[in-house]
């Protein structure tokens, strides 16, 4: 169709925004508005919150989104070498051996200087 | 047979052609759209009953006939509530929050092939269209986090994203065994290559199935990985200060996900939309033949309910897990046993197949 093929996805995507962006409106338009300070407070434990609310968080998070990337994109690498396996034969099976060998390798390294572990 | 009914109301009213495939989008669009609200509406009400059988309650029973209408009553209930916006809080990125977590969900069932050849979006990578689009629904959790400006939101927001994207490799590769097996990126032709009972791919991939159900749950954010939503240590985890229809939105999407992520189970480990028995029953009678579509869609919904059941039952039996044993189990366990699946399936397609 148009757009070579992904013109349906796109506007799928599209449409699901506008379909969301949509049920916001009419709730707009619907819902009673009566704001109060109290009401628009932020809602911790029903005392007044002590400093900011956007806090620093802890650096594992960072940790784990880099070797999130890593293996993600190892993922992506294996999707048409998955496809074609057929074709390549043997050649396929011990490349993709060794590059997913690679990659675990580092999953030990990460594993041995203990960013896996959920420990301060 | 409906894009050629359009076409010739096209051509009755002589509107130009060109606007047909458009109108053939937004017809695909809509129906796909009223099967998750249907959907949804079903889900949320299934789990309240499902939770009370299992743990021997009534659940609703008073909202229509057996409290059947129990779900749109809340639905309505939260369309007409007020909208809070909290004094610290970003408004554009706090409302874009719950948008940028509910788009992707219905593009994700656009990509379900519900009978043979009927998929809301054609494509000959959908597996790895779908796999793509669903992960765009963290931004959304990191958004509503951060734009609450609220300590306990942030928190919830940043572990639900951590799980997310850990539980998201195992589920990955999991996926890639199937691709691996079939050697085809298209959801259909997956479903096409286990015709079968003994064709389904649980047989040659059952640790890919379990990895595929583990980390749906992870991704789901539900029991025994509801760490984010922890209502006793977060208060509500990233939608802690939403209300009214944001929050419905996220609820929406939530459960449009449990149902998205069990049809991808049925579609790529038990035969999708095809009949276990090799053969449909609407295909031996004359008239029916034309609309088998119908008994295909019946058995994808049988599958995936079945699923969806295997899921909440799962919430009513475990306990939920502790956050240091959360993702080392994704990445000491579930990430090496992915790979140890996939070299298997490799050897297996290698030899056999």
């Amino acid at each position: 169709m148009f757009l070579g093929g992904f013109g349906a996805f796109f506007a799928f995507a599209v449409f699901s925004v506008m379909f969301a962006v949509a049920a916001l409106v009419v709730s707009f338009i619907l819902a009673p508005k009566a704001p109060s300070e109290n009401k628009k407070s932020t809602y911790e434990c029903g005392m007044q919150p002590k400093g900011e609310g956007q806090i620093n968080f802890s650096v594992k998070y960072y940790m784990f989104a880099i070797l999130f990337i890593i293996f993600e994109i190892e993922a992506l690498f294996l999707f048409p070498w998955a496809v074609i396996f057929k074709k390549l034969g043997l050649f396929a099976l011990i490349e993709a051996f060794i590059f997913v060998f690679v990659l675990l390798l580092g999953l030990v390294y990460a594993c041995q200087k203990d960013l896996l572990e959920w420990r301060r | 047979m409906i894009k050629a009914l359009i076409a010739k109301l096209f051509s009755y009213f002589s509107l130009p052609h060109i606007l047909v495939g458009f109108v053939w989008v937004v017809f695909k669009f809509a129906v796909i759209a009223a099967i998750m609200v249907v959907v949804v509406l079903m889900l949320v009400l299934m789990e309240r009953r499902v939770l009370a059988v299992l743990t021997i309650r009534k659940g609703p029973n008073r909202v229509g006939p057996n409290g059947l209408l129990q779900t749109i009553a809340d639905a309505i209930k939260l369309l007409f509530k007020e909208d809070i916006v909290p004094t610290g809080a970003d408004r554009v990125l706090f409302t874009l929050a719950p948008v940028l977590f509910f788009a992707p969900v219905l593009v994700v069932y656009g990509l379900i092939p519900f009978a043979e050849g009927r998929a809301g979006i054609d494509s000959s990578c959908s597996l790895l269209l779908l796999l793509a689009v669903s992960s765009v629904g963290i931004l959304g959790l990191v958004s509503a986090g951060w734009a609450s400006n609220n300590k306990y939101s942030m928190l919830g927001s940043m572990r639900s994203v951590a799980q997310g994207i850990s539980y998201e490799l195992p589920l990955v590769i999991a996926a890639l065994g199937v691709v691996l097996l079939s050697g085809s990126m298209s959801l259909n032709e997956i479903v096409l290559a286990q015709k079968n009972i003994l064709d389904w791919y649980i047989l040659p991939s059952g640790i890919g199935f379990f990895i595929f159900l583990t980390c749906t749950l992870a991704e789901l954010n539900r029991c025994p990985f509801d760490l984010p939503e922890a209502e006793s240590e977060l208060v509500g985890g990233y939608n802690t200060e939403y209300s009214g229809m944001k929050f419905a939105l996220f609820f929406l999407a939530e459960y449009a996900l449990l149902f998205a992520y069990s049809a991808v189970i049925a579609t790529l480990f038990f035969g999708g939309y095809t009949s276990p028995f090799g053969v449909y029953a609407m295909g031996f009678i004359p008239y029916l033949k034309k609309i088998v579509f119908v008994e295909q869609f019946f058995w994808l919904m049988l599958k995936t309910f079945v699923i969806v059941y295997l899921i909440m039952w799962i919430r009513a039996t475990l306990p939920r897990l502790r956050a240091d044993q959360l993702m080392s189990f994704s990445w000491k366990f579930l990430l090496p046993l992915s790979f140890l699946n996939l070299i298997l399936l490799a050897l297996l397609k290698y030899y056999l197949g």
